[in-house]
């Protein structure tokens, strides 16, 4: 009986080691050289990754043992990963004659390079986001900014963009393209932002 | 590739459209890229399993929660909109581990 009993415990260790649950976590610089942070909590310890090519990986203890990977590493072991990546999501921006539904010229060249662009990608979905100026508060130019988005949905739809890969949002007087004080009728913050990804 | 979807296994070929509780899974010759609509991006190796857990995006306020599960394999992870504007609203488990995304771009493999 006692003999029964280490071997099921020696079973029971073994099949711990045959499965060392290791995680291996790896921090990137972005396009633009910018490196964010990720914090990777174990089950029994934590490290926060802030620098470039910073690694943390677990150990079978439930530690985390941070470190450096290198280039070559990361190729070898996320390269099909990072081939998969989609495209990055691209903006346009477009404005309208003042007081009317026609694009400017100058958006009327950008909606063409929207739709290339839209041809240049597999799968392309587009979110149809308008913006306001700093006049007025937030719940009406929250409604503002989306009449402006399905309105230019419904142009972008008659051009053959099929109307269930748009999606449409009002960000309303948050995201300023032109910083302005509270009040100020800024032309450039009225605008129609569409982007695809 | 396939996905499950409360339970069924589905066909995914590229452009399908996910839902929150969908489940990705490559084999040993396949990967995947997901862009999301705040414009996150995550992208899995072969032979990787990826839970999408909960998923919310207010495209208003930019407000969210992004919680996904790399159950084995190798992962991509560029952050959206979602982490940009809260620090805490995104993270990735795996099996031993919990990552908190304050941004942007990172790689996660877990062994299964």
């Amino acid at each position: 009986m006692r003999r029964h009993d280490a071997a099921l415990i020696a079973a029971l260790v073994l099949g711990g080691c045959a499965t060392p649950s290791q995680d291996l976590v790896v921090l990137l610089p972005d396009k633009e050289g910018k490196v964010g942070t990720v914090i990777v909590q174990g089950q029994k310890g934590k490290t926060v990754l802030n620098t470039a090519y910073a690694s943390a990986r677990t150990t079978s203890e439930g530690g985390v043992q941070r470190g450096t990977a290198s280039q070559g590493e990361v190729k070898d072991v996320f390269g099909s990963a990072l081939a998969a990546q989609p495209p990055r999501p691209i903006s346009f921006t477009l404005y309208f004659e003042s007081g009317s539904d026609e694009f400017t010229e100058q958006s009327k060249q950008e909606v063409k390079r929207l739709l290339a662009e839209m041809a240049r990608r597999q799968a392309p979905d587009i979110t149809v986001i308008g913006h306001t100026d700093q006049v007025g508060p937030d719940p009406s130019n929250d409604a503002l900014s989306l009449q402006r988005a399905e309105r230019v949905k419904s142009i972008l739809a008659g051009m053959g963009i099929t109307a269930e890969r748009i999606l449409t949002a009002g960000r309303g007087r948050r995201e300023p393209l032109i910083p302005a004080a509270d009040g100020v009728s800024e032309p450039r913050n009225r605008r129609v932002e569409i982007s695809v990804r | 590739m396939y996905l499950e979807r409360s339970g069924q296994r589905l066909p995914a070929r590229v452009g399908t459209h996910l839902r929150a509780t969908d489940i990705v899974v490559t084999g040993a010759d396949g990967s995947a890229g997901i862009a999301f609509v705040d414009n996150s991006l995550l992208s899995i190796g072969p032979n990787s399993v990826l839970a999408i857990e909960r998923y919310a995006f207010n495209s208003t306020t930019h407000e969210g929660a992004f919680e996904s599960s790399l159950r084995k394999g190798t992962l991509s992870v560029v952050s959206g909109k979602i982490a940009k504007q809260s620090p805490d609203a995104m993270k990735v488990k795996t099996p031993s581990s919990i990552l908190g995304v304050r941004g942007t771009e990172f790689l996660v493999r877990s062994d299964d």
